[in-house]
């Protein structure tokens, strides 16, 4: 990029001094586990002086320091005529030109370390996917301010509609509130975390092969464990004495602890739902679905309901045991007016049976019941009970391994006779799978389905469609199947309706439609508008 | 999936599909005909070719890293790793060799009055279907290795996607520039 044909454009704007502390803290908190490390080896070593990974962090800092002065220096904003200017970068510059009337937010946040400086960080946006398209990240709340301030008028006077109202203090505003569509109650919530949590499954997921291999363990045969890993160490630090330590003791021990965390961290999930969520309240305007929820911090954010791009319904095994589900819903963009929200939620938790009549608040042309669901390629069972049975095979083959030392390995075959069990279960899974998985579509929406343990259901309407892909597999082009993506503009860099092993014919159908119907829709806009 | 082929080289000829005596309307700057499926430039097989030879090149030092692993630490015996080694590293380099051409054959494009269709892929092949209305800003980049060929990518962007949602290779840059001009709509 040449910059000097932009040396007319005079850019004032400059980051507050404060740039560089928020730059190292950051810098601290990236290379965390590196520091960690240098931590580690000091305590560990016996002889004084200083190692490589100190000299690391020491490295780190000094070029982390000297950036953040760099990008003070250089980084230079400002508005000139109908065009947001942003100019960063010493050797690899740049110079970034947003039309104002293409900004959809400016986003201030401040975190606890910024208020005794009195500045935020500013980030300005457009439609465009991923980071913010300009990033001032200290500026001091005045100039921060004056700046939003600024670039919303603009902004609506290039567009010829009324500035919005920015208030210095949002309590302020008194107005009257619109009716509540759901409210939900601690008990749904406490449901809610119960049911976040996979704690129980990860805790069974790693006790029972350490149990398994437990009972084989004996602890003077592990020796030749002890004798590579002193072989890794001896390479990396020459003459360094390994502590030997009972695997067996070691193993119990970890399982223990892991325990004690996950249920720990269940716990702690039960309580984060309830404290975020707490009095979650969804009210719904003409235009708008406004949220207010959280104990501590009380968030007040707005949904512009043309900027939903996609529902997905979430009904994780337990939560259906309870017959809930939770109602998510993808915006483009980020929230406007949100302060620190950046959830898609719009219903922690609410009745399965209820979902079709919550739905036509978002969308209100859409009858979820009567969708038509076609299936997937029957032959899926088939195909995953095959590759699900080659996995499980080979994990119950290496479980007849027994390591009686490295020298001492021994087989035992009677393992197989399991496998009739693994291949059932398999088979089982597969045509659950098969059964739950599925697509509908009207000339308004698509709807696809999937999922045995965490059922989802997505449902998007065509004009929201970005781009449509079939993709096979050698294999799938052997048995007639395909796998379709549709990709929309939501928040996340990978926000797509997926479907595997479709019928091909039927994914080729249903990408040929979509795409017709997605042209018909006209150019897709923010705001759908 | 099985696509008809379609061997037809990029024509120079405008569409005539287009109805000039329609009032306002201004020829098009468009040659590419729509519905027709076009291939890559041919220079593009060279242009892969570089690119995987310098991949391989780049492996090396992982590969290094692989040997001193292996032979130091898990002590495994040398005359036995190096030429399992190389052996591996050429095999891995000639069936990318020999994918190009494959690659090359599958590699193809179509633009139509509502949309953008490209097929790809040999082993996994792909479809994507992107319709002209969602396209929001198209990028023509070309590194030095492409330069080299005579050539430029095209990447074509929608709302929400972090990355290209299509990148087209191997296109000259008068091809690039018809392109962008005709997906964007603009003379």
């Amino acid at each position: 990029m040449n910059n000097d044909q932009h040396a007319d454009i005079e850019l004032t704007g400059t980051l507050h001094p404060a740039t560089i502390l928020f730059a190292f803290l950051d810098l601290v908190k990236r290379f965390m586990t590196l520091i960690v490390i240098a931590i580690v080896f000091a305590l560990l070593r016996r002889n004084g002086g200083v190692g490589f990974a100190e000299w690391a962090v020491v490295a780190v800092s000094v070029f982390g320091i000297f950036g953040a002065i760099i990008k003070l220096a250089t980084t230079r904003y400002g508005i000139y005529r109908d065009n947001f200017y942003f100019r960063t970068g010493l050797l690899q510059k740049s110079f970034r030109t947003i039309p104002i009337d293409r900004i959809q937010t400016v986003q201030e946040t401040q975190n606890f370390l910024m208020r005794p400086f009195n500045v935020v960080t500013l980030k300005i946006e457009t439609a465009v996917g991923g980071s913010a398209e300009a990033t001032l990240e200290v500026v001091s709340v005045p100039v921060a301010k004056e700046l939003k301030r600024d670039l919303m008028a603009r902004k609506a006077a290039l567009l010829g509609s009324a500035p919005p109202v920015i208030a210095e203090n949002p309590e302020e505003i008194v107005e009257e509130l619109p009716p509540a569509i759901y409210e939900a109650s601690t008990k749904e919530l406490v449901i809610y975390g119960a049911t976040s949590n996979r704690a129980a499954l990860v805790v069974a997921a790693i006790l029972a092969p350490l149990a398994y291999f437990q009972q084989f363990f004996d602890p003077r045969d592990t020796m030749w464990l002890y004798e590579r890993a002193e072989n890794v160490v001896s390479a990396v630090r020459p003459g360094y004495d390994m502590m030997l330590a009972r695997w067996a003791q070691i193993t119990i021990a970890i399982a223990g602890i892991l325990f004690a965390v996950l249920l720990i961290g269940w716990l702690i999930s039960i309580l984060h739902s309830v404290v975020t969520y707490y009095n979650f309240i969804l009210r719904k305007t003409e235009d708008s679905l406004q949220r207010f929820y959280g104990l501590f911090t009380r968030v007040e954010s707005f949904v512009p309901l043309p900027r939903i791009q996609a529902v997905t319904i979430v009904a994780p095994l337990f939560r259906r045991w309870f017959g809930l589900c939770t109602v998510q819903a993808d915006t483009a963009g980020f929230v406007l007016d949100a302060t620190k929200d950046s959830t898609n939620m719009v219903c922690p938790i609410t009745k399965i049976d209820k979902t079709p009549e919550f739905l036509k608040n978002i969308f209100p042309n859409l009858d979820l019941t009567s969708f038509v669901w076609n299936s997937v390629h029957p032959r899926v069972v088939f195909r995953s009970t095959m590759i699900g049975s080659i996995k499980g095979l080979l994990l119950l083959a290496l479980l007849g391994i027994r390591p009686y030392g490295f020298d001492n390995l021994q087989y035992d075959p009677s393992v197989f006779y399991y496998s009739p069990l693994v291949v059932l279960l398999v088979w089982l899974a597969a045509r659950a799978s098969y059964r739950r998985a599925g697509f509908a579509w009207s000339s308004k929406f698509v709807a696809i389905r999937s999922g045995v343990m965490v059922n989802t259901v997505t449902v998007l309407p065509v004009g929201k469609v970005q781009s449509i892909s079939v993709t096979q597999s050698f294999i799938q082009r052997r048995w007639g199947m395909a796998d379709l993506r549709v990709q929309y503009a939501g928040r996340s860099a990978v926000s797509a309706a997926t479907l595997d092993n479709m019928r091909v014919e039927d994914a080729l159908r249903l990408q040929s439609e979509l795409s017709a119907s997605t042209a018909a829709s006209g150019v897709w806009l923010l705001d759908g508008v | 999936m099985d696509y008809p082929e379609h061997p037809v080289p990029p024509q120079q000829s405008p569409n005539f599909d287009v109805d000039l005596s329609a009032p306002g309307a201004a020829p098009p700057v468009r040659l590419f005909k729509y519905g027709e499926y076009y291939q890559l430039h041919p220079n593009v097989k060279k242009r892969w070719m570089i690119g995987i030879i310098l991949s391989s090149l780049f492996a090396l030092p992982i590969l290094a890293g692989a040997y001193f692993f292996t032979t130091r630490v898990l002590e495994w015996r040398t005359e036995i790793v190096l030429p399992v080694g190389i052996a591996l590293w050429v095999l891995f380099l000639t069936i990318g060799l020999l994918m190009i051409s494959f690659e090359y054959k599958r590699w193809r494009f179509q633009i139509s009055r509502d949309e953008f269709t490209a097929e790809r892929g040999v082993i996994v092949r792909q479809r994507t279907t992107v319709p002209r209305l969602r396209i929001q800003h198209v990028d023509i980049n070309s590194g030095p290795v492409d330069r080299m060929f005579g050539l430029v990518e095209l990447s074509m962007y929608t709302a929400g996607a972090m990355g290209a949602i299509i990148t087209v290779p191997g296109l000259t840059p008068d091809d690039a520039e018809a392109l962008r001009k005709d997906l964007l709509h603009l003379k």
